[in-house]
């Protein structure tokens, strides 16, 4: 009796002590998870990528704006078309122009107010622009920019911060009325709503209805796996009545707004509400219709079943439902519902959004973050990146890139889809990248030729050759006569190297002039040699040439290897009137509050002297007048004068344009990946693009403004001397100062010159 | 031929008023001219000069012709001068806050629609001085007088902040030297 006593109490005693024991353990494990959820709740950051921004659209009147380019930037930004709301977000047209309603933003600068105003034109010129409701006239309105990408990790949570504040009350309305409607009211958790499921659930012998609250739905998406077990069920309850311990129900449902997972778009998850109404309609939260809004509220419960792009049907019933529910909650009235559940899913047009197509740019920007900011930070805190990308030029090159390269394989009888480009186009004022193509497939994300592929550059060194000449000013001037002959030049190695003309041909003594705006090789190297590789050199580092050179005369003809961006910041300052400005991609870096934290402004260096530099840009237009890049002049003749050279490596494996007018200059690279011949000189190819591209993004002459230091003389054709005007012979031309010629009284010929002014014009260029 | 010698023997300046009225003239004469042939703004002139002699002969001493800043305004960029002029006040008002990051982001903005802003070049050049970045301030007045918007007041006002520069940095010559440059450009200006 004692031993069946003793083991009695042993089994009392281990009971009691179980009990205990286990109590105490699930205490300890509550007060752990209460701890956890707590502290994780605090420390939460949401995840936020930098987004990018193109350059916004500024308008005002008497500028050049393609009335069509403005709808289609509207649309890209979600504005929607024709409605009567007056709503920010929305626009009409009329029958001279549009209707704005803009939406505002916070720019680096200042913040740009939303206003209605009024936009008119004539001929595609703004000709009016005024508030609406003031009728005052606007000099200058400012539209949002258009988000062009983001930087972020492979596989990564996407989001638009939304504060509680922010979040328009219908919304919250509905989501509460669907998912917890008795969120004011519980603790975490709802037993009402438990014990209906669990009824529910034995009867179907399996977890189907869920139960979960807000709270509920919270913790589980933070912090819990998806499995449907009850272990997890009641980790979840427990963490929720933690969450609802320590932070208050507006906080709570804050986060929610935020987290909520609301479906897919490749490798980048969509969360949150403010972010679901921008990806599905193209619009911010608060300019959502009562059926829109219940679209998104229906996709909480299953954001794949419910995608209302991919499963349409299927969304627009479960927004239906929604409605019903919201109509015998009598939260909505009749006649709302039924206007609601007749209006379409109203998905936004997916073609609009071409984020991909920046791929270029977008890698170049980021490349450029990562010199100031940590890659988390990129990806994670939210900066709001200013870009120069100008949409309409960017779309304008991509289109014209794959439609120039497919008509030169035909126009040159190559197999379709042999040739690649690249395409870099800058303000050569400010420096600012207004266009980046790396690849003729903009959409095809690889490798990006504008900043990576280097090649043989050919032709388009040879105006730092002629400048490092023109920079000796007593030395050479326009009319310095070249000895364009062959030469054998015998390098370090041994090896022999024989130059020629592209025709084949050597033409003797000719101009300076001559020899670039014809881009003979002989004559340049001769010029090269008389003013030395190593000025040369020189004058390409002071340009902005960072690589490593060699010292060989190949180097006059271009036997250096650059990309197509590398080309382009050399070529800026020849445009910018000799001031070197470095390019830019990025204006400005804000956070996420929109405040600034870094700014990149232009910094101006002067590279080349005026009176060179205006030297040059007059020989550079003379080779569009009449020389190689002849073609352009002929087809863009009202957009003279234009400046740029060709450039052909050797059996046409590049063939290069680098033109600017008086608002762009831009870089033109056509070859094959696998460096083959093509056949393609500069001309032939990459200027035919460049003419496409200049034609149709507005291309404005370019303006040579005369310096000081420099001065028109009348001049022997040799350039030796400078004869009195009436000589038959004497040419007019700019020189630079001191220009060092002696000046003859008599003219060499008999014949006075008398008003022949046609002649003289005509021998300037012959 | 009395029109041309009364031409002739106008005084500099009012010739050059004359001259831009038959350069304009001109210009819309041989608006459909060989492309080849506009080849720069002498070029121009001498192109266009073959309708009007007088302008060629009288400047056959070596001079260059100096196209009127006003013929080339007309093809520039007045439309956004117009819509940027508030915003280069507002940035005046910025400066003398001392608000030289809300001042810079507004003058870039105003480069990024007409880089060609002469003044916006100046003023932007003007912060980097108060903020004692001298190089810049001194690059940009440079750039900014280079520009063909750039008439006689902005020249003057360049070369005023440049000899400010140089006495910053302790040049007195050049400074002295620019200040006299900025005061021929305001006599020399209408």
């Amino acid at each position: 009796m004692h031993d069946h006593n003793d083991h009695f109490s042993f089994v009392k005693f281990l009971l009691r002590h179980a009990a205990l024991w286990s109590f105490l353990s699930f205490v300890a494990y509550w007060i752990w998870l209460d701890y956890k959820v707590g502290q994780s709740f605090a420390t939460r950051q949401w995840s936020v990528p930098a987004r990018l921004f193109a350059s916004p659209l500024e308008l005002y009147r008497g500028m050049r704006l393609d009335p069509n380019y403005l709808k289609r930037t509207l649309l890209q930004l979600g504005y929607e078309s024709d409605t009567s709301s007056g709503a920010a977000g929305t626009f009409n047209r009329n029958p001279d122009g549009l209707t704005i309603h803009s939406r505002g933003h916070r720019f680096p600068d200042g913040v740009e107010p939303a206003r209605s105003f009024d936009i008119r034109f004539t001929n595609g010129v703004v000709t009016g622009l005024a508030d609406i409701h003031s009728d005052d006239l606007l000099p200058l309105a400012r539209l949002e920019p258009v988000e062009i990408g983001s930087i972020h990790p492979n596989e990564f949570e996407d989001r638009v911060l939304l504060s509680l504040a922010d979040t328009p009350g219908r919304l919250l309305e509905i989501l509460l009325a669907v998912e917890d409607h008795r969120f004011y009211r519980h603790v975490g958790v709802d037993p009402i709503g438990i014990a209906r499921a669990a009824i529910s659930n034995l009867a179907s012998r399996s977890i189907e209805q869920g139960a979960s609250t807000i709270t509920q739905q919270l913790v589980k998406n933070l912090y819990l796996s998806n499995r449907r077990t009850y272990r997890r069920k009641i980790q979840e309850a427990l963490m929720a009545i933690s969450l609802e311990r320590q932070y208050n129900k507006d906080k709570i449902l804050e986060a929610y707004l935020n987290e909520i997972f609301l479906g897919q778009d490749g490798n980048r998850a969509i969360h949150g509400f403010g972010l679901g109404a921008k990806f599905y309609f193209g619009k911010a939260l608060q300019e959502l219709s009562l059926a829109e809004s219940a679209t998104l509220v229906g996709m909480v419960k299953a954001p794949s079943a419910y995608n209302p792009i991919r499963n349409p049907d299927a969304a627009k019933s479960r927004r239906d439902l929604v409605l019903d529910l919201l109509l015998k909650q009598g939260l909505i009235t009749v006649d709302e519902h039924s206007h609601a559940t007749m209006s379409p899913l109203s998905v936004r047009n997916r073609a609009l959004v071409e984020v991909r197509s920046n791929s270029a740019f977008i890698e170049l920007v980021h490349a450029q973050l990562k010199r100031d900011y940590r890659e988390e930070d990129l990806q994670q805190v939210g900066l709001n990146v200013y870009t120069t990308l100008d949409l309409h030029i960017q779309q304008v090159a991509r289109s014209m890139a794959s439609r120039s390269l497919a008509a030169i394989e035909i126009a040159h009888d190559l197999e379709p889809k042999s040739l690649e480009s690249a395409v870099v186009v800058i303000d050569p004022r400010t420096a600012e990248l207004r266009a980046l193509i790396g690849s003729r497939d903009a959409f095809n994300v690889g490798f990006n030729r504008a900043i990576n592929a280097r090649r043989s550059i050919g032709s388009l060194v040879k105006p730092f050759v002629y400048l490092a000449a023109l920079e000796q000013t007593r030395r050479f001037n326009l009319l310095s006569r070249l000895d364009d002959k062959p030469i054998d030049l015998t390098g370090a190695d041994g090896i022999v190297w024989s130059p020629n003309n592209y025709d084949g041909k050597s033409h003797g003594k000719i101009s300076l002039r001559e020899a670039l705006v014809r881009s003979y090789n002989l004559a340049t190297v001769d010029l090269g040699l008389r003013v030395g590789v190593g000025q040369v050199k020189q004058r390409l580092k002071k340009a902005g040439f960072t690589r490593k050179v060699h010292d060989f005369p190949s180097l006059l003809l271009g036997a250096i290897e650059l990309s197509p961006i590398e080309v382009a910041g050399l070529y800026q300052a020849i445009a910018n009137d000799g001031y070197k400005v470095p390019l830019r991609a990025i204006r400005s870096v804000a956070d996420a509050k929109h405040s600034t934290l870094t700014r990149y402004g232009p910094r101006v260096e002067k590279v080349i002297e005026a009176a060179p530099a205006y030297l040059l840009q007059h020989l550079l237009t003379s080779v569009v007048a009449e020389g190689t890049a002849n073609a352009a002049a002929l087809a863009l003749p009202e957009r003279l004068p234009l400046a740029g050279k060709t450039g052909t490596s050797n059996d046409g494996r590049d063939s290069w344009f680098a033109g600017f007018s008086g608002n762009f200059l831009s870089v033109i690279w056509i070859g094959r990946d696998d460096n083959g011949k093509t056949g393609l000189t500069g001309a032939s190819g990459a200027l035919k693009l460049w003419i496409a591209l200049m034609r149709q993004i507005g291309a404005t002459p370019f303006r040579i403004t005369q310096p000081e230091g420099l001065q028109f003389n009348w001049v022997a054709p040799t350039g030796t001397a400078i004869l009195p005007a009436k000589c038959r012979a004497a040419v007019r031309i700019p020189l630079a100062l001191p220009h060092g010629l002696p000046i003859r009284s008599n003219c060499d010929e008999t014949v006075e010159r008398g008003f022949d002014l046609w002649r003289q014009f005509r021998e300037l260029f012959h | 031929m009395e029109a041309v010698s009364r031409v002739i023997s106008l005084s500099g300046l009012r010739f050059r008023v004359v001259l831009s009225l038959l350069l304009c003239a001109a210009a819309a004469g041989c608006a459909n001219l060989r492309p080849a042939q506009i080849i720069d703004r002498t070029l121009d002139a001498q192109t266009l000069g073959a309708s009007v002699n007088v302008t060629l002969t009288s400047q056959s001493d070596g001079e260059g012709l100096e196209m009127p800043k006003s013929l080339l305004r007309q093809h520039g960029h007045i439309p956004a001068e117009a819509a940027t002029q508030q915003l280069l006040t507002a940035v005046d008002v910025e400066i003398g806050r001392g608000n030289y990051d809300v001042a810079t982001a507004s003058i870039e903005r105003v480069l990024q629609i007409n880089p060609d802003d002469a003044w916006a070049w100046h003023k932007l050049a003007r912060l980097h001085f108060v903020q004692a970045s001298y190089v810049q301030a001194k690059s940009m007045a440079l750039r900014s007088n280079a520009l063909s918007s750039a008439t006689g007041r902005v020249v003057s006002a360049n070369w005023v902040l440049i000899a400010d520069i140089a006495r910053a940095t302790g040049d007195l010559a050049a400074a002295n030297a620019a200040y006299a440059k900025a005061k021929s450009q305001l006599t020399s200006e209408p």
